[in-house]
């Protein structure tokens, strides 16, 4: 059976390493030393799954996830080895495992399946979680030179429309001034933490940018389609 | 397998025309220690590098 577990536990030189060590998120560092496909902790019984060894400050280290092959290929960074990279879970999935079960010669006798959880993987050099890191806390921080930083970083175009989104909600929706700052604020921080973890940034269509811009939709003539 | 299986030798590393200056003069001046001091060195060292990292490129959460 193949576990997908991760390895989580190196020391960490963060503000809150405890917190994030609990929540499966901290960022792993250390020079890529080797990956590739091999049986979960090498071990014959178990399912195919993917290593990636890495030499930390704290010693060799090496993560288990068969997302990692995913994360390793979609890289933007496309690390090797000996770069120095940085890896981080950044989401958990549900998936269904099939569970062999054996008799004392090792054939299968019968099978079940169960659900589990598949960590998600971020796997980039590290400068890479250096520039997110800057690019969220951008968000994070007030909307004065939103459109300066929009020019520069178009990525970051949908979350500062998001935070636009969620300022008109409140606006609208929302009376008391410090509710609607709590309330800015929460958003502001969910998108800075997305951003930080490395989560990808979606793709933001014209579409959305017109409505965003509150630009008024065309008159339609007589004779237009209605779809 | 080991996880150290992969790592290059201590010659490897001096004669590879990749390996930084400073980390040959590192190499060959550990080597010539007392190997219990100078790895306890090398790994405060290494956690010391790997902090200021996280600080030069505000890493932490």
């Amino acid at each position: 059976m193949s576990q997908n577990a991760g390895d989580v536990g190196s020391s960490s030189a963060g503000r809150r390493p405890d917190l994030d060590r609990r929540r499966g998120k901290e960022l792993v560092i250390g020079r890529l030393v080797a990956h590739g496909r091999a049986q979960y902790q090498y071990r014959s019984e178990e399912g195919p799954s993917y290593y990636v060894k890495l030499l930390t400050s704290s010693g060799p280290r090496t993560l288990w996830g068969k997302d990692l092959e995913r994360a390793l290929r979609d890289a933007e960074t496309r690390p090797k080895a000996g770069d120095l990279i940085g890896a981080r879970r950044q989401a958990r999935e549900a998936v269904t495992l099939t569970q062999r079960h054996r008799d004392d010669t090792g054939q299968v006798i019968s099978t079940s399946e169960r659900i589990a959880h598949r960590s998600l993987w971020v796997v980039e050099k590290v400068t890479y979680f250096a520039e997110r890191a800057r690019l969220a806390r951008r968000v994070r921080e007030d909307q004065v030179d939103a459109k300066a930083t929009v020019k520069k970083h178009p990525e970051l175009l949908s979350s500062f429309l998001s935070v636009r989104a969620a300022e008109e909600f409140a606006n609208h929706r929302i009376a008391s001034v410090a509710d609607r700052q709590r309330f800015l604020e929460l958003i502001r921080g969910v998108l800075s933490a997305s951003i930080h973890e490395g989560t990808p940034l979606p793709n933001v269509r014209l579409k959305d940018r017109g409505a965003s811009a509150k630009i008024a939709p065309p008159l339609k003539k007589r004779d237009d389609p209605t779809r | 397998m080991s996880d150290l299986e992969e790592l290059p030798s201590v010659e490897a590393v001096i004669e590879d025309p990749a390996s930084s200056y400073w980390l040959k003069a590192s190499v060959q001046a550990a080597i010539q220690r007392d190997p219990v001091d100078a790895l306890n060195d090398a790994l405060l060292l290494a956690a010391l590098l790997d902090r200021r990292l996280r600080d030069v490129m505000e890493l932490h959460p």
